[in-house]
């Protein structure tokens, strides 16, 4: 499951719900409240329009379940996916929890499922002290039993972390207590301070730390035989373009969509501008007409470095974090550490000349 | 067939778009999500619906924009037109988000 190009798969990252157990302080829900949110019967419904939408793309399809913490309604998540594992259009979902509510009942059902490919877990940092100063009490320990839960249920298990100036070193250490943990695969997000995350704003990575971290990643990633580290993820190919395996375009008007637990769009969930809501106006209506999607579509409307890199079909910066610190998502990924091409310096001076 | 004093508009389910960079041009039906690939000119033919003016009137524009003869792309014209109807990409005037 999960090995096709980008060309035939679409992604949704489907938020069942916006409610949390945990109160993480880099967060990018500002609400908790999760007000609207969808009855199990709607939950079909947006299936339904999710599998339309694959079937006249002809796309593959691929999901993540999550919130929130998507085991605060364990009773429709577990018939969501019982709905998922008879779909003919999706070809795998993952789950994207804090992992603090997964029993060992819940484990040997999550093994039942036929279409589910992994469940990713959040870690900060291999110290307990420092992961549970970000996620609260306790959680780096009942993070490591949900691992060992999983991983003795035969079930694959990805570690995600989230980069702030906090933990950025920490990455070798951790990638040595995943790895003891028999952890499968391991991924890394930026922070963006959107959210609940604009409290501690000042610990976003800056531009040099966002390079020394992505050059060390992918130095352990290379060599790593034990734990795949997945670095499907703009600016990656800055380290090396030349390697598929490194980097992937932002996916926001490409191949993915986020649905929110009311049903709104969103173009990712790092992005949380509404472009529509797929039980009021449906897909095709987000997906074609909206003047976000294709302002983003149209690599020529970017701006700054984004806007004259030839690395473009391959990164296109994060459009996220260039809309949380600049204000417009079309600048370029305040984090590219890359020298704006010669031609396009002179093109400046000479716009500026005149 | 339609006369060429007939006026058309675009239907309310479809939405144009392109992309210059590419020299890529669309129609898209917002609600059944079928996608139609389009060439300039049938771009600028379905931009042009605007449920003012008639067929004929948007031939003789056309014919000025593209600096075509008449004899040669009448024709061809009336014959891609049949086809955004039969599409449904276009419909006569009086479509119902129509603002009186």
């Amino acid at each position: 499951m999960g090995d096709n190009s980008l060309e035939q798969e679409f992604y949704f990252q489907w938020h069942i719900t916006e409610r949390c157990n945990l109160r993480c302080q880099h967060c990018y829900h500002e609400s908790y409240k999760s007000t609207g949110e969808l009855e199990f019967t709607q939950l079909k419904e947006v299936l339904a329009k999710i599998e339309q939408a694959l079937t006249v793309w002809q796309k593959v399809g691929s999901l993540s379940l999550t919130g929130g913490e998507p085991f605060v309604r364990k009773d429709d998540l577990f018939n969501l996916i019982d709905t998922i594992d008879e779909s003919d259009v999706i070809d795998y979902f993952d789950i994207l929890t804090n992992g603090t509510l997964i029993s060992p009942e819940d484990a040997k059902r999550l093994q039942q499922s036929r279409k589910l490919r992994r469940v990713q877990l959040s870690l900060e940092s291999p110290h307990a002290g420092k992961n549970d100063a970000t996620r609260g009490d306790g959680n780096f320990n009942k993070v490591i039993n949900a691992i060992r839960l999983l991983k003795q249920n035969d079930l694959e298990v990805s570690i995600m972390t989230t980069i702030t100036k906090e933990n950025k070193s920490d990455i070798p250490t951790l990638l040595d207590l995943l790895t003891a943990e028999h952890v499968d695969t391991f991924a890394i997000e930026r922070f963006i301070p959107e959210g609940s995350g604009l409290t501690i704003k000042n610990l976003a990575l800056s531009k040099e730390e966002a390079h020394e971290v992505f050059e060390k990643i992918h130095e352990i990633g290379i060599n790593e035989d034990r734990v795949r580290v997945l670095m499907y993820r703009p600016l990656f190919c800055l380290v090396d373009k030349d390697d598929p395996t490194v980097g992937a375009m932002c996916s926001v008007g490409t191949n993915a969509l986020t649905i929110m637990h009311d049903g709104t769009l969103y173009p990712c969930r790092r992005l949380p501008i509404a472009i529509g809501n797929i039980l009021q106006e449906g897909i095709f209506k987000a997906w074609y007409d909206s003047d976000l999607l294709w302002s983003i579509r149209q690599s020529s409307n970017l701006k700054g470095k984004c806007g004259s890199c030839e690395l473009v079909p391959i990164c296109r910066g994060c459009r996220a974090m260039a809309y949380y610190v600049t204000g417009d998502y079309l600048e370029e990924d305040p984090h590219c550490w890359k020298q704006p091409n010669q031609s396009t310096a002179l093109a400046q001076i000479l716009r500026c000349a005149r | 067939m339609e006369t060429t004093k007939s006026i058309y508009c675009l239907s309310p389910n479809i939405a144009l778009r392109k992309v210059d960079d590419l020299n890529k041009y669309w129609a898209f039906n917002l609600v059944d999500g079928s996608q139609y690939e389009l060439n300039t000119t049938s771009y600028w033919l379905l931009e042009n619906f605007d449920g003012k003016n008639s067929l004929n009137v948007i031939i003789g524009e056309f014919l000025n924009v593209f600096e075509v003869e008449e004899l040669q792309y009448r024709a061809d014209i009336m014959e891609i037109v049949g086809e955004f109807i039969n599409q449904a990409l276009i419909i006569e005037k009086r479509c119902s988000h129509e603002k009186d």
